[in-house]
Parts: C-alpha cells; sequence; structure tokens
C-alpha cells in the first residue's frame, strides 16, 4: 500500500482519525506525517503540543497554583517594576528574564528558592573580576568602618567617630566616581 | 574578512587537528558577561544598545587581532553560515534592529557575540579535546574586556546574567563529539546517564536522541557553586570515559562485522564521491560513515581535515555562500553534491 498522500513511498503509519462521530481511515508514511501535524499513534495530543521553553518553565515556579509550598516571601504585583529599567514583576514572571542588574536586588525575595532551585547551591564561588574584587574589598571595608562607627559613638569617644565618619565619606565618594 | 572566515571551509572544528580528533570535533568555552552600567539587551533601548556596541568597537579598535562587525550589515545568507559555523547563536542570526554585533578573529577561534542574550557572549573555540588551553585563552580575553569596563557582578551570585539558568561563572564548556559507534552498537542511550554528573547532551544538527550525522555536543549544566577548573576538570574526566567506550564500539564493529561495516563505509563514500545530487540530511549521514572508516584505517587516500570540511559543504547557509546567492532546493542539492564530489576527487 502506498502513502495515501505522497503515493510514492509505502504508508507505514495506520490510524484512524474520529472528529465529530465522522470516521476516517489513513495510510502514510513516515516523511508525510512529519509535516503533518496530526495527532498520530499512541500519543493523540502530541501534534498540539506548544514547543518547550525554558523561559515559560521558569516562569512556572513563580505561578503559587504549581506550588506545593510557595517561595515566593513578599507578595509583587503585577505592576511593581524595577525602577532602573522598568522590568515589572508580572513580565519576569512570564520571561523568566531580568531586564538589568538591579532586578536581582529588586526581585531578590523571588530569587534565593529560583536560584537553589535551578543551581542548587546558590553561592558563587568561581572567577572575581579584577576591578571588582578591589571594589568589593573597599565595600567591605566600609562596613568593617560603620561597625567601628558605631561602637565609637556608644563609648562616647565623638573624636575617634569623626575620624571615622570622614573616612567613610571619602571612601563612599570614591567608590561613586569609580562606579 | 568577514566573508573570507565565511567561506573558508576551515574552521577550528574542520581542520582536522587537536587532541582525540578521531573522536572530538571541537571544544567551546563560553563566557556569558554584561556591561554594570547598561540595562541588559532584554531591555536596552536604542540608545544603551548602541553603547555597547560602540564600547566593543572601541575594544576591538586597541586589539586588532579581533575584527567588530555591526550585524545588520552582514546580509542574510552570510549570517545563516555564520550559525552554522556555529560563530553566532540562530536567535542572533534575527533582522530585529536589536544591535546586534560580532568580533571576531582572523581564524574563527574566537568570536564574541555582542547584544544577544546578554552583553557580551565571549566564545573561544579549539580543534579537538583542549578544554584548559581553551580556558586559559577565554579567561585572557575575559581579564582584557574587563580591565575597559565594569561587568555587571554580585560577590554571591557571580556573574550577572539575563537568564538565571547562566548565573554564577556564566561558563558553558562544550564538546562536539562524533560517536557513530556509540549509534551503530545502540549504545548512545549511554549519554542519558550524564544529567547525573551535571552533564547535558544535544544533537549538533537535527532534534530528539538520533543527532543528524552522529554528532553530539556535550555541556556543563550547572554554572554556579563549582569553580570554573572543577566544572572542566570534571568535563574532561567524562568525555574521556566517552571517547573510551566510542572507541571500545567502534573496534568492536570492526571485529566482529568487518564485512559489514566496511561495506557500508565504502558504500557512503562511493555516494558521496559519485552523487549528482543530495540532500543536508544525506550527505551528514553519509560523511558520518566515511569519518568513522577513517579512524579504523580504510581509507588512506584521505585526511581528516578533508572530511571535515565536508561538514561545512552539507550546510546550506555556507553552500549558498560559496555559490554568490540564494539557490532553490534543487539547485542546492546539485551544487552540494559537485562540491562533496570535488573534495573527494
Amino acid at each position: 500500500m502506498y502513502c495515501e498522500l505522497c503515493k510514492k513511498n509505502p504508508a507505514t503509519i495506520h490510524y484512524t482519525k474520529i472528529v465529530n462521530g465522522h470516521k476516517e481511515e489513513r495510510h502514510i508514511c513516515e516523511q508525510c506525517a512529519n509535516h503533518l501535524k496530526e495527532p498520530i499513534g499512541s500519543f493523540p495530543t502530541l501534534g498540539l503540543m506548544p514547543d518547550f521553553s525554558m523561559a515559560d518553565f521558569i516562569g512556572g515556579f513563580f505561578n503559587p497554583e504549581n506550588q506545593s509550598q510557595p517561595f515566593v516571601q513578599k507578595n509583587m504585583s503585577a505592576h511593581d517594576a524595577c525602577p532602573v529599567c522598568g522590568m515589572t514583576a508580572g513580565e519576569f514572571r512570564k520571561l523568566g528574564r531580568v531586564g538589568c542588574s538591579n532586578c536581582y536586588d529588586y526581585f531578590s525575595d523571588y530569587m534565593p528558592g529560583l536560584i537553589q532551585r535551578i543551581h542548587g547551591n546558590s553561592c558563587h564561588t568561581g572567577k572575581v573580576p579584577i576591578r571588582g574584587e578591589a571594589r568589593l574589598a573597599e565595600k567591605q571595608r566600609v562596613v568593617s568602618l560603620r561597625q567601628e562607627l558605631q561602637s565609637a559613638i556608644q563609648q562616647e569617644d565623638f573624636e575617634r567617630a569623626a575620624q571615622l565618619r570622614d573616612e567613610i565619606k571619602k571612601l563612599e565618594q570614591a567608590g561613586d566616581q569609580n562606579a | 574578512m568577514l566573508k573570507d572566515l565565511i567561506k573558508s571551509g576551515n574552521s577550528p572544528w574542520t581542520n582536522g587537528t587537536g587532541e582525540d580528533k578521531d573522536v572530538v570535533l571541537c571544544t567551546r568555552i563560553r563566557l556569558a558577561r554584561n556591561f554594570a552600567k547598561y540595562p541588559f539587551p532584554l531591555k536596552q533601548t536604542e540608545q544603551s544598545g548602541q553603547s555597547v556596541l560602540a564600547d566593543m568597537s572601541a575594544f576591538c579598535k586597541d586589539h586588532s587581532n579581533l575584527k567588530f562587525y555591526d550585524l545588520q550589515d552582514v546580509p542574510a545568507l552570510e549570517k545563516q553560515a555564520l550559525v552554522e559555523k556555529h560563530l553566532i547563536s540562530p536567535e542572533h542570526s534575527k533582522d530585529d534592529h536589536a544591535c546586534r554585533g560580532l568580533a571576531v578573529n582572523e581564524d574563527g577561534s574566537i568570536s564574541i557575540m555582542i547584544n544577544e542574550e546578554d552583553h557580551l557572549r565571549i566564545q573561544c573555540f579549539a580543534p579537538g579535546l583542549n578544554l584548559q588551553e581553551l580556558w586559559q585563552k577565554a579567561n585572557v580575553l575575559d581579564d582584557q574586556i574587563e580591565s575597559y569596563f565594569d561587568y555587571a557582578f554580585h560577590e554571591k551570585l557571580g556573574y550577572l546574567t539575563c537568564c538565571p539558568t547562566n548565573l554564577g561563572n556564566g561558563m558553558r564548556a562544550s564538546i562536539m563529539m562524533h560517536l557513530p559507534g556509540l549509534v551503530l552498537t545502540k549504545r548512545v542511550s549511554i549519554l542519558d546517564q550524564l544529567g547525573n554528573f551535571g552533564m547535558t547532551v544535544r544533537g549538533l544538527f537535527g532534534e530528539g536522541s538520533q543527532s543528524l550525522g552522529d554528532l553530539y555536543q556535550i555541556s556543563n549544566q550547572s554554572t554556579i557553586g563549582q569553580s570554573e577548573q572543577d566544572i572542566l576538570t570534571n568535563l574532561q574526566s567524562v568525555a574521556q570515559q566517552i571517547i573510551k567506550e566510542e572507541r571500545n564500539a567502534r573496534n568492536f564493529l570492526k571485529e566482529h562485522n568487518g564485512l559489514q561495516l566496511s561495506d557500508r563505509v565504502w558504500r557512503a563514500y562511493g555516494t558521496l564521491a559519485n552523487a549528482r545530487s543530495m540532500s543536508s540530511r544525506e550527505a551528514l549521514e553519509l560523511i558520518s560513515l566515511v569519518r568513522l572508516g577513517y579512524s579504523l584505517g580504510y581509507f588512506s587516500q584521505l585526511d581528516l581535515a578533508q572530511i571535515d570540511q565536508m561538514y561545512m559543504t552539507a550546510q546550506p547557509g555556507y553552500l549558498q555562500v560559496l555559490h554568490g546567492g540564494a539557490m532553490d532546493d534543487v539547485a542546492r542539492d546539485t551544487f552540494r553534491a559537485e562540491k562533496l564530489r570535488s573534495i573527494l576527487a
């Protein structure tokens, strides 16, 4: 038996199609079956399945209906938008992608669970940018100076506190200029 | 220069050299990076997109090994050939006025996609299995770019990328392998196990479990929580296991089914050397058999570079660029057969 579509190749796929009670038998070859996006064989709805999209897959994590234990801690309205790039929570949920570096801060309540689900371990241990490393050290220095400032104030050592305040100011200004 | 690069049948994955070349065509390391001062391409404005292009164009002026191209100026067929050569992604070949750019070196062993999903996708290619040297190369280039521009980086999340799946080191290392032995001995299912080792596998051409031309790409899955070096060491040892299994399968076939195998291999050679019309699909299948035969010593008159250049010739975009313009299916299949014959002549 030849394929009823191309009439060239032998028919290797035989199936019955029932639409609204109307029964139709079809005999086609594999090549034609590939072109024909019709449901075939034991998976009658396979042809209707949309292409897999990683973005949808990630976006699905944010749909509370999909979660036995929703991990979004903060309720965000779909219109809440990142102040830097304008990406909204709704868009982020849909695309599974972010619009700028700041999104990782702005949507941070979404992130830890998400990153754990994707990567397992959510802390970077690889390469650090050379310039980034210097900035990181500066940031950490500011943090420790602030702690020192607090304790100086508590101990009412105002001379030391003033020194620390000036040093912090200088570091922060330098940081702004480099940024 | 871009046209010469596109027209050349010689690319890092088809020049016939490199470690474990009988099984591994080429190794690639890709780094995803973004500039700190602009929104990611997904949210960029025409102005910020152009700024990224201008920044990278300036960088290329200072690094004469790299040439910068605005992809808007590159014809569609040439972009298709760039995709086939793995220098850009299919996504990056779109004509969507998204300020897409490319920086590439003379032999195509370095290619930086600009304004793809991330501002930069730095790609380095090397023939054969060569993860360590390639990482050194990518790492140095990454440092050079970073000495010009601040990257978006977070101390816990690592390099910030548009898609959270690339966070961390932003590195994807891939090994393109030719595995006809595993396919013919029906053992290619061992690749399904690689997920347990944090690796993913996909066919290089075509979809589904059986890849056209028996070409598979094996890559690391996770980019966070492991250093680059750990990932590469892991990938290297997995690749070596696969290479060993593939060679075992090939030798088994030769020893126990020598007649059937040599018959299939020589028929494939005969068809490639004589056919007057050939589809891309058929070409990929036949080239695979000839490559297998070569590795088992059936062909003394051929070399691996010739065989691997046939992979390029199988590609429709590359073929049309060689021809100098668009062709219909019939013309393309005829021209492909002619080119394949001339390679084997």
